[in-house]
């Protein structure tokens, strides 16, 4: 293995360190975190949850359905600093659609709580994905996010 | 490597260790700073035995503590878990406490042929070029490569096995290893469902005038845990150069899933210079092809977003005795797409860092 430096005993320019260390210091801001209250038209990313388990398991990545089984969801709403929208400033409505169109079927079960009940409908090994269409009625943003990759499993 | 004879005959043991303190900042949507400490040692002992050499190695970090289970700050980097399952963006995760711990035995078979096996409970197959914490050209950047998903195995492998033969200028490996990963920083060896079923080989040639080339090739199996992941084969290709002035690594790394994914590549390039009296620079830029997943914006960006970074340093031994003590800056300019601008705040987020490293 190497040294990293090599030569030189004597420190630099410390005014210069001194400048640059100072300048850190200013530029530290923390990010504000934290749910925020605002419009859909901030929302940048959306996450999918569920609600029926005792954690609330993050399945924006995979979205297992088991075959003859609903499962309750939830769509968070976030912007783009990654702060969760909780309540958003306006009800908002969610639409759903799927590729392929016969994998699942999905039905708003509480649109404040932006909940959803999810069914599959194709056979188990299925999978493609779901696109999450979110209105927001009182200024008439429309934002769609996904797709979201659902796998059909078999039932047990 | 500091070494010192053993109280076996033609035995020794060597170590090194090296440590930034650093101030890391990042800019933009997702910016955020961090005081802490990347760090490592490493410990090795060998010497001759049953006709040929033994060499044993450790490397352990304190990381975990020292970046706490956040790591430190670095937009762009792949999405990790900590150990309660929080999703951490924009870092690089810490290293862990044991990053390797293995055996080797090499025996040489005539004057141009020689033989090894290399066996790990912790440590890296013959996968991509050198890790990045063993390169030459990345010895004085604090900052990992984004890309080294698609290029090495940067994560050690909780169980390693490798042969290789050694013939002239040209260096064949092959591994296998388990390419399984605990999600989180907290522990030291893990061994659920262990398997070594993931492969590897490498061909390394020495060129000449400092100059070695390397080609790689990887299969890995779908993984769950950390660093999730679906079967996929890795492929890589790079040039190395080590001289006196110049320390220059070249890589080109892709993932290609099985399954009818589409492929995802990367490009590195990174440098260190050095000069008389102390003064180094060092330099890195990539190119990468980041997955919405990997940014955790799945379903809100496509699926594939192309991103990029160059970055320049500079560094300055300051005392040298029986540790090495330098002081260093770097800022690095990442490059991201328009449908990445609103998560970044720009097209160009920046990030810089200041640090002191002691090595001994």
């Amino acid at each position: 293995m190497r040294a990293v430096h090599a030569g030189g005993v004597r420190l630099g320019r410390p005014r210069v360190a001194i400048g640059i260390l100072s300048a850190a210091v200013l530029a530290c801001q923390p990010a504000p975190s934290g749910p925020v209250s605002v419009p859909l038209a901030d929302a940048a990313s959306a996450r999918v949850y569920t609600v029926q388990t005792t954690t609330a398991q993050d399945w924006t990545g995979h979205i297992p359905l088991t075959e003859g089984s609903t499962v309750r969801l939830q769509v968070r709403l976030y912007t783009a600093s990654g702060r969760e929208i909780v309540p958003p400033a306006n009800p908002v409505g969610l639409s759903f659609s799927f590729a392929p169109a016969t994998l699942a079927s999905a039905t708003v079960a509480d649109s404040a709580l932006r909940t959803f009940d999810l069914t599959p409908t194709d056979p188990p090994e299925s999978d493609g994905g779901m696109t999450i269409r979110v209105t927001e009625a009182a200024t008439g943003t429309t934002k769609s996010f996904g797709p979201f990759y659902i796998l059909v499993h078999p039932a047990q | 490597m500091h070494a010192a004879p053993a109280s076996a005959p033609g035995w020794h043991v060597g170590w090194h260790g090296t440590a930034f303190v650093q101030y890391a900042r990042t800019f933009g949507t997702r910016g955020t700073y961090q005081l802490g400490s990347v760090n490592r040692v490493m410990v090795q002992a060998g010497g001759p035995a049953a006709g040929g050499d033994v060499r044993f190695d450790f490397m352990g970090s304190i990381e975990p503590l020292t970046l706490t289970d956040r790591g430190v700050p670095q937009l762009l980097q792949a999405s990790f878990h900590t150990s309660d399952g929080t999703i951490i963006t924009d870092r690089a995760h810490p290293s862990p406490w044991i990053m390797a711990l293995s055996a080797s035995y090499e025996r040489a078979l005539s004057e141009d042929v020689a033989v090894s096996l290399y066996g790990a409970a912790i440590g890296e197959p013959a996968l991509g070029p050198p890790v990045y914490i063993h390169r030459a050209s990345a010895e004085a950047n604090p900052v990992v490569p984004l890309g080294h998903h698609l290029q090495d195995d940067t994560h050690s492998s909780y169980g390693v096995v490798t042969a290789a033969v050694h013939w002239q200028r040209l260096h064949l490996e092959a591994s296998a290893f388990n390419e399984r990963q605990p999600e989180g920083s907290d522990h030291v060896f893990y061994y659920e469902g262990a398997r070594l079923d993931a492969y590897s080989a490498r061909a390394t040639v020495a060129a000449g005038a400092g100059w070695s080339l390397f080609g790689t090739y990887g299969y890995l199996p779908a993984m769950t845990q950390g660093h999730a992941h679906g079967a996929q084969h890795r492929i890589g290709t790079g040039a190395i150069l080590t001289s006196p002035t110049w320390l220059v690594t070249f890589v080109y790394g892709a993932n290609d899933p099985i399954g009818g994914a589409r492929t995802r590549r990367s490009v590195l390039v990174e440098a260190q210079r050095l000069w008389p009296g102390g003064h180094l620079f060092f330099t890195r830029a990539e190119f990468v092809q980041r997955t919405a997943e990997e940014l955790e914006l799945v379903g809100s960006i496509n699926e594939v977003q192309d991103v990029g970074a160059v970055q320049l340093g500079y560094g300055r031994e300051v005392w040298r005795g029986a540790v090495t003590v330098g002081v260093g800056a770097h800022a690095t300019v990442h490059v991201v797409t328009p449908q990445l601008e609103p998560f970044y705040g720009a097209r160009m987020p920046l990030a810089f860092g200041v640090h002191s490293q002691v090595s001994w």
